[in-house]
């Protein structure tokens, strides 16, 4: 069977851009090398476990962890009630070079990391989309705010995103259900950075959770946020956004999607003749066996390494670097965020409350640096993510000695307001950390391993030292002591927004897509995921993945009925 | 019903609670009596609930058996023959005695040794590492279990509503969960 389009890739920008698709008409084929899950299916969501049902109290065995999940077990959210929906590092190796770490942190699945993902979700303002040519690096973005605007109201109206409006320049507000409110050693945190700190403002986390469910919401059975911050395994309401909740089973409604799982694309067909991208070939993940698909348009979303790695094994005596690898630049400008600058602080002169829940999110404290040009030893700039809460339990009896009715008493109290503060820097695009096919060994199925090269610079580490230093005046501002300061340790890719192998821009010789996600050489081809991002912001990505999905969909749906593909 | 169902269908090997059939690991009677007698100085029962009302030396068997590592097996049969010389033969004193030997060797091990940059989320570094470690497995099995979330902590699987400011009373409890061993 011929489809309309196929997408690559199942996860937050595939998701997106089949819904789209689909709901022009088009018929739609979605390949997905992981398995088939579903949502509220017990095996895959494990958000009905208590804490006493998970398996070794959460913990996954530590042979296990060392011979199946040594980078997956570096991200925070793999436990044995999620180590299912990351991949198993054995099964799915890849190198780096000497002293070079990358942690590439995957899930091969229907949905992909859309399933495990933080849902902290943030729109790209204009300084973002004007900072490459304002610093002279990198590729132009080809748009600008007022291009995706209008789509990020889109998807934030489809996906639900709780928030409030703030009306920063630098973090645009949204289409937004009513915010997870600030708790009392928040809004007394946000009392005194503001006053503090001009230009500084603490706001609560803008997450793709229904903190109200719409009716457009509720036709798809998603139900409002039951506050229970298990969202990483699964949600049987539905109440976060993910693939699985959302996106899939609205361009399943069309009647128009077909998905195929336990498809690993191999390569993307080229016909020198027509200039176009006539399908795909595919090896079974189970039975390696070979096939090809065709469709007269292709988006790629297979993230950001996983697109790369599909377009440099696509080479034919056409386009022997790659396909739509005229520019060199599929591959390079591997981006992530700095991430793991951590500061924790207690306090002791808050109000003496609690609350009562697990909101699925914290405070932000949006970007504050270089708003107005260059004023900083570094270029760009950084926001943090955090959150006060107050422990005891576990953690409290095991502060100190003692045992008995002493340490049981210390863990009924309820502890000081803790403050957690991270950071999130912007990392520049750099053509040397890149993505590369190993030319000697190949995976199970196959296909070339890849080869990721990519090392923070000299700004990074400049502003790495700048955001601690402000996450501890603020934190020490607002009266609390500092008892924990840490950075500097986490290897690129541990933030989880890896983007930019095939970079958007103007200049096809040095970029690979133009200002409609297009490949600049191969019309029918569209790459929406994290590969086309020009410059990474400091924003969590993924909404800028599925805008720019979505507004692609729709360019490609209206070419193709103009006759132009 | 889905949670009813599924919580119920979980199998009992894969639980927390008891080591899996097949695997070979298991104490000896006269090790569990000692790991029951420690779990129940750690964490006694008082007047609400404790370690072995939450199945706690169980819990560590079936966590040895499942989740260990050779060299963590190892680790805790150290600290274990340690404990186990206490008082010339630990688990045969009587409670009193055991609670008053055990105070003093944790305030002794546990005397803080810091080495560099702490770990974020652990307690801090201590003289004895090894003790350390398995008082924690012993107390964060105590504090993920129903007794201890629905008696001396306060758990809700469901809360349905974030109310970002709620008054302290004594009866309040602080929101308890699982942890890292
Ligand atoms: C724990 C965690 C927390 C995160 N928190 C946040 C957050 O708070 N905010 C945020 O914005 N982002 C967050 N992210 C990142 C976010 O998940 C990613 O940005 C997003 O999922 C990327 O979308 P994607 O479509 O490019 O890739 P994915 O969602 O990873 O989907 C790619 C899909 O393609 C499939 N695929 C790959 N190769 C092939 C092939 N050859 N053939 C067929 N299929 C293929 C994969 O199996 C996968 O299903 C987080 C991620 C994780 C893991």
């Amino acid at each position: 069977m011929d489809f309309d389009a196929i997408v690559i890739g199942s996860g937050m920008s595939g998701g997106m851009a089949a819904k789209e698709l689909t709901e022009r008409g088009l018929k739609v084929l979605v390949l997905e090398r992981g398995r088939n899950i579903e949502r509220g299916k017990k095996e895959d969501q494990t958000d009905w476990m208590q804490p006493w049902d998970l398996p070794n109290g959460g913990n996954v065995p530590e042979d296990e962890l060392a011979a199946d999940y040594p980078v997956q077990g570096q991200c925070y959210a793999l436990s044995s009630a999620t180590k299912h929906l990351f991949v198993k590092d054995s099964e799915h190796p890849y190198k780096t070079p000497e002293g070079k770490p990358f942690s590439w942190i995957r899930g091969y699945h229907l949905g992909g990391r859309s399933i495990m993902w933080g849902r902290q979700t943030y729109r790209l303002s204009q300084m973002d989309f004007e900072a490459n040519a304002r610093d002279g690096i990198g590729s132009d973005w080809p748009i600008r705010y007022d291009d995706i605007a209008p789509w990020y109201s889109h998807v934030e109206n489809f996906i639900g995103v709780s928030g409030s409006r703030e009306g920063l320049p630098q973090l645009p507000d949204g289409d937004f259900l009513p915010p997870f409110a600030l708790n009392d050693g928040e809004l007394a945190f946000k009392a005194a950075v503001e006053s503090r700190f001009p230009g500084r403002k603490v706001i609560p986390g803008r997450a793709a959770n229904l903190s109200e469910a719409r009716p457009h919401h509720q036709e798809l059975g998603r139900a409002p946020c039951k506050v229970r911050s298990l969202c990483e395994r699964g949600c049987m309401f539905g109440a976060y956004h993910s693939s699985l909740n959302s996106s899939l089973p609205a361009a399943e409604r069309t009647g128009n999607l077909t998905v195929i799982t336990d498809a690993i694309v191999h390569s993307i067909v080229y016909d020198p003749a027509s200039g176009k991208a006539t399908g795909v070939q595919v090896v079974d993940a189970k039975t390696k066996a070979g096939s090809t698909y065709k469709a007269k348009v292709i988006f790629c979303c297979a993230s950001t390494i996983g697109t790369a790695q599909i377009l440099l094994n696509s080479a034919s005596e056409a386009m022997p670097r790659g396909l739509a690898n005229g520019s060199d630049m599929v591959g390079r400008n591997l981006m992530d965020h700095l991430y793991q600058m951590l500061t924790v602080a207690t306090f002791d002169n808050l109000p003496d409350t609690y609350y009562f829940g697990r909101r699925p999110t914290g405070f932000y404290i949006p970007r504050y640096r270089n708003l107005n040009g260059n004023d900083e030893p570094f270029l760009r700039g950084y926001g943090f993510q955090g959150g006060f809460s107050r422990k005891g339990g576990a953690s409290a009896a095991l502060a100190q000695a003692g045992i008995g009715e002493e340490l049981k008493a210390r863990a009924r109290e309820l502890g000081p307001w803790t403050l957690f503060l991270a950071g999130f820097g912007e990392v520049l695009p750099n053509p040397e950390n890149r993505v590369t096919l190993d030319k000697s060994e190949t995976d199970q199925w196959g296909i070339p391993l890849v080869n990721i090269s990519c090392a923070f610079g000299e700004n990074e580490r400049k502003m790495t030292e700048t955001v601690q230093a402000d996450g501890r005046a603020m934190a020490e501002a607002a009266g609390g002591t500092v008892t924990a300061s840490i950075s500097g340790g986490s290897p690129p890719g541990l933030g989880i927004h890896e983007m930019g192998t095939a970079c958007m821009g103007k200049d096809p010789g040095k970029s690979v897509l133009n200002k409609w996600n297009q490949t600049h050489e191969v019309p029918n081809l569209f790459i929406t995921d994290g590969a086309a991002m020009a410059s990474s912001g400091c924003q969590n990505p993924s909404l800028t993945y599925m805008a720019l999905s979505a507004r692609a969909a729709d360019t490609a749906a209206s070419m193709l009925s103009e006759g132009v593909l | 019903m889905l949670l009813a169902g599924a919580g119920a269908a979980l199998s009992a090997c894969d639980a927390i609670g008891l080591a899996d059939e097949d695997s070979p690991f298991r104490y000896s009677a006269e090790d569990m009596a000692l790991i029951t007698a420690l779990a129940d100085r750690i964490v006694p029962k008082g007047d609400s609930v404790g370690a072995l009302d939450a199945g706690v030396p169980a819990a560590f068997e079936g966590l040895m058996a499942n989740w260990a590592s050779e060299e963590t097996r190892a680790q805790m049969a150290g600290v274990l023959a340690a404990l186990g010389a206490l008082g010339g033969g630990f688990a045969a004193l009587p409670a009193g005695e055991q609670s008053r030997l055990l105070a003093d060797y944790d305030a002794a091990a546990l005397a803080p040794a810091p080495q560099g940059e702490e770990e974020l989320f652990s307690p801090p570094s201590a003289k004895d590492a090894d003790y350390q470690r398995f008082k924690q497995i012993i107390v964060l099995l105590f504090y993920v279990s129903e007794p201890a979330l629905t008696h001396e902590l306060a758990y809700t699987h469901m809360p349905g509503r974030w109310d970002p400011s709620i008054p302290v009373t004594p009866e309040t409890r602080p929101e308890g969960g699982a942890g890292s061993f």
